[in-house]
């Protein structure tokens, strides 16, 4: 078995997405062109081209082989919601001019003109907030979660950005051990509640939790923790 | 709803040796009926440590086929938020036995 027959076992990834987004409100036809490969006729705008797969780590290089040969793809949907996916795969799809997501961010997507150019909701307004944050010189997205924030006559600081209603002691636990090196957790759901066995998982790995308003705040101090 | 619970029920029952303790429910957009859910919403009330370990790489393969959002409450987190009731989660593991 190669190395990418151990990351992505997708051979059902296409005609799971394709039975899936044939219910989809903007969808007139999907037609399977390749195990991975599905052709979407809209009723609104125009055809989308998407490739579906099934990894629980994603990089650019497992990604490119996906495209080999595929041809012209607007969307690049990879199924397991839980899935690490490392940072040069979304420079890979800036610079390659197609969108990457899970399936939810598909559905989103198809209800867009420009499949092509959609941005994860939560990610989008993650990141304009931090490029107009005036100590932020450049951000960079590390992985699916992470971001280096590089700030001016300030240290770096490395975050994990979590969107869930609920932020639990096994969020804290699993993202150490998914992520591994980061100073805070940003909570960027304004609704967000953290569980106080949550509050104590993550003092105990010297992690501060912040919400969002606290963590702009932050980022015009000096970081003097967990360095 | 009734296909993703035979399925899961069938996961929990082969978990149930690693997270003895464990209580599955299904929450959110399948429980709902909403006609194309983008995930199927999941939280296990567990007690240990090891237990949240074990049900996450006992649904591994499982969350390879499908898009699972799986929230892992230890039961003082559920007894703090009371998460179950507000979100009129559906318990699919273990099935609760109806008093006659």
């Amino acid at each position: 078995m190669t190395q990418l027959d151990r990351n992505r076992q997708d051979g059902s990834a296409g005609k799971w997405v394709a039975d899936k987004i044939a219910k989809h409100d903007n969808v007139a036809s999907v037609t399977i062109l390749a195990p991975n490969k599905i052709h979407v006729r809209r009723k609104k705008w125009d055809d989308v081209t998407i490739a579906a797969m099934s990894a629980h780590r994603v990089d650019a290089g497992l990604v490119q082989s996906l495209l080999s040969n595929a041809g012209d793809i607007d969307f690049v949907v990879n199924i397991p919601k839980a899935a690490y996916v490392l940072g040069n795969t979304y420079e890979l799809a800036a610079e390659r001019n197609f969108a990457f997501g899970g399936f939810g961010d598909l559905l989103s997507a198809l209800n867009s003109e420009s499949p092509r150019t959609y941005v994860n909701s939560e990610f989008s307004f993650v990141l304009r907030s931090l490029r107009q944050h005036s100590k932020v010189w450049r951000v960079t997205r590390l992985d699916d979660r992470r971001l280096l924030v590089e700030r001016n006559s300030l240290d770096s600081v490395v975050v994990l950005v979590l969107n869930d209603y609920e932020l639990t002691a096994d969020h804290v636990r699993n993202g150490i051990e998914r992520y591994g090196k980061f100073q805070a957790i940003v909570c960027s759901n304004p609704n967000s509640r953290v569980t106080t066995a949550a509050s104590l998982a993550a003092d105990e790995s010297h992690i501060r939790i912040f919400n969002w308003k606290e963590f702009l705040q932050q980022l015009n101090r000096e970081w003097t923790w967990k360095k | 709803m009734e296909e993703v619970s035979l399925t899961l029920r069938e996961l929990a029952k082969l978990l149930a040796a690693k997270a003895p303790t464990a209580e599955w429910y299904l929450f959110g957009s399948v429980v709902r009926r909403v006609p194309l859910p983008s995930d199927i919403d999941v939280v296990i009330v567990y007690s240990n440590i090891s237990d949240a370990h074990e049900l996450r790489e006992g649904l591994r393969s499982y969350s390879e086929s499908v898009p699972l959002h799986l929230l892992l409450l230890r039961h003082d987190e559920e007894n703090e938020l009371q998460f179950v009731r507000d979100q009129r989660a559906i318990r699919i593991f273990p099935e609760e036995v109806s008093k006659r």
